[in-house]
C-alpha cells in the first residue's frame, strides 16, 4: 500500500540540500515528511541521475523523461526507498527502465518550453552530448552491455553490485562486460583510424 | 597501422571522455508535483472501475429526471488527494468566442466528417523536433498503425507499421486538418472524456487546449463548467451545439 500521508509543509520550509555526487549514500533526515524528504532527495540526486540517464540513452531529452519516470516510481515506493539509500534505489529503477523505448504519453514529460529553444535554434546540451565520442560509442552497444559498462566503469560499481543492480548473475555481468569491452575496442579503434 | 587497445585503455577513454554532471538537475518541486500526479493517476486507475460503476448508476437515474448531489462539486473521491494539495496555476485562458466559433465550424466542415467516415479513434502527428524524427499514430477501421522507430514505438506496442492504405488515410486526415486551418496535432475518440477531442498544437507547458465534439449535448447545457482539479482549474466552455472547448492545466 502506498498511501502514505502526503505533503504537509510548504516547499519553502525545506532546507536546500547540496548535490551529493560522490559515493556517500544519500540519507533522508529522520522525521521529515514524505514530500519534504523526497524534495531533498531530488535536489541531492538530480544531477547524478540525469548524467546516468544520458550515459545510458545518449539523448538528453530522453534522459529527462527517464529521470522523471524514475522519480515517479521512487516516490511511489518512497517508504522502501528512504529506508536505505534512496539514490541506490532510484538508480536501480533507472537502469532497469526501458531506456531505448518511447513513453506512451509525452504529455507527462516535465519540460519547460521556456527553457527549450525553438527547434531551429541549436540545443547546446544536446549538441554537446551528441558530439561526445563516449556517448556515441556507448549508444552502439546493445543495451545489456551498455548497462554493465556504464555501471561498472562510469559509476564505479563492483561486478557484484552491478549484478545486484540489474538482477542478473555475476557470470552474466562478466560476459556482457567482456563483449561490451571488445566492441568498444573496435569502435575506438575505428575512430582512431579515421 | 592499427594499435590494439587494451581494456585499460578503453576504460581510460570512457572515463576521460564521458560527459560530466549537468549544470543543474531537474526542478525538484516540479518533479515532486509530477510524481504526486503520477501516484494519483495510479490510484485513479484503480478507483476507475468503481467510479465508472457509480457514473453508470447516475446516468441511469438521470434518465428518470434530474437528481441533486449535495456537495458534489466539493467532494473528493476516496483515494484521491484534496484539491488544495498542489499549487493552483491560475485561471486558464480561453480563446475569444469568435475564434472558437470559427474553429469549430472549420473542424465540423473539414475534419469531423473525415474522422467519422474512417471510424478514427486515434490520430497523432508529432512533428520532428530535438533531433528525433516525427511520430505518427493512426487507429481507424483498418486497425492501429504507428511509425515503428524507437522514438515513436516501444517494441511491444501492438500497432503495425503504416501500410499503403493507412498512409493514404493519415494523409487524408492531415489534409483535412490543414484545410480547416486549425492547428490540430491529435484527435482521439473517447480518450479525453466523451466524444471526439481535437487537440491544439501549442508550446505551453501550463495548459492543454482541445475542442471536443460531444454528440447529444443537451440544449440547456451550461455555458461553462469549471472543475477544480488538484493542479488548477479546468474550464470547459460550451461553444455551440455539440462543440466544447476545454483548457486544463498540463500535467
Amino acid at each position: 500500500m502506498d498511501s502514505e500521508p502526503s505533503a504537509v509543509g510548504p516547499a519553502s520550509a525545506v532546507p536546500m540540500v547540496v548535490d551529493e555526487l560522490g559515493d556517500a549514500p544519500v540519507r533522508v533526515r529522520p522525521g521529515s515528511t514524505r514530500d519534504q524528504g523526497f524534495l531533498e532527495f531530488v535536489r541531492a540526486s538530480g544531477r547524478y541521475l540525469l548524467r546516468t540517464a544520458v550515459l545510458l540513452c545518449g539523448d538528453p531529452v530522453r534522459a529527462e523523461e527517464l529521470v522523471q519516470a524514475t522519480y515517479e516510481r521512487t516516490y511511489r515506493s518512497w517508504r522502501v526507498a528512504r529506508d536505505g539509500d534512496p539514490r541506490v534505489y532510484a538508480r536501480r529503477v533507472l537502469v532497469n527502465l526501458r531506456v531505448d523505448g518511447w513513453r506512451r504519453t509525452r504529455r507527462e514529460v516535465v519540460v519547460d518550453p521556456v527553457a527549450l529553444p525553438d527547434q531551429a535554434v541549436p540545443d547546446p546540451m544536446g549538441a554537446v552530448v551528441a558530439r561526445n565520442a563516449v556517448v556515441q560509442a556507448l549508444a552502439r552497444l546493445p543495451l545489456a552491455q551498455r548497462r554493465v559498462v556504464v555501471l561498472r566503469h562510469l559509476l564505479d560499481l563492483t561486478e557484484t553490485e552491478v549484478a545486484r543492480e540489474l538482477g542478473i548473475s555475476v557470470g552474466t555481468v562478466k560476459s556482457h562486460h567482456a563483449r561490451g569491452m571488445a566492441r568498444l575496442r573496435e569502435i575506438f579503434t575505428e575512430g582512431d583510424q579515421r | 597501422m592499427s594499435v590494439r587497445l587494451h581494456d585499460d585503455d578503453v576504460i581510460a577513454r570512457l572515463r576521460a571522455g564521458a560527459p560530466g554532471y549537468p549544470d543543474a538537475g531537474p526542478d525538484a518541486e516540479r518533479t515532486l508535483a509530477a510524481a504526486r500526479r503520477a501516484l494519483r493517476r495510479g490510484r485513479g486507475r484503480r478507483a476507475l472501475g468503481s467510479v465508472a460503476a457509480i457514473a453508470a448508476v447516475l446516468v441511469g437515474l438521470t434518465t428518470a429526471g434530474p437528481i441533486e448531489l449535495p456537495g458534489f462539486d466539493t467532494s473528493v473521491i476516496p483515494g484521491w488527494p484534496d484539491t488544495n494539495s498542489l499549487p493552483n496555476q491560475g485561471d486558464p485562458p480561453v480563446y475569444p468566442r469568435q475564434r472558437m466559433l470559427h474553429d469549430v465550424a472549420d473542424l465540423e466542415l473539414q475534419v469531423l466528417p473525415v474522422a467519422e467516415s474512417m471510424a478514427l479513434t486515434m490520430y497523432i502527428d508529432e512533428r520532428p523536433a530535438w533531433g528525433r524524427p516525427g511520430c505518427r499514430v493512426l487507429t481507424w477501421s483498418h486497425g492501429g498503425f504507428r511509425d515503428r522507430v524507437s522514438s515513436c514505438a516501444n517494441p511491444d506496442d501492438p500497432e503495425l507499421p503504416f501500410d499503403t492504405d493507412s498512409e493514404a488515410a493519415f494523409t487524408r486526415v492531415s489534409g483535412a486538418v490543414a484545410r480547416s486551418g486549425v492547428d490540430v496535432y491529435r484527435i482521439e475518440k473517447g480518450g479525453w472524456g466523451p466524444g471526439t477531442s481535437f487537440h491544439l498544437r501549442d508550446g505551453s507547458w501550463r495548459w492543454n487546449w482541445y475542442y471536443s465534439y460531444i454528440p447529444d449535448t443537451p440544449a440547456n447545457a451550461p455555458e461553462e463548467e469549471r472543475t477544480q482539479t488538484s493542479i488548477g482549474v479546468r474550464r470547459q466552455v460550451h461553444i455551440s451545439g455539440n462543440w466544447w472547448f476545454t483548457v486544463e492545466p498540463d500535467d
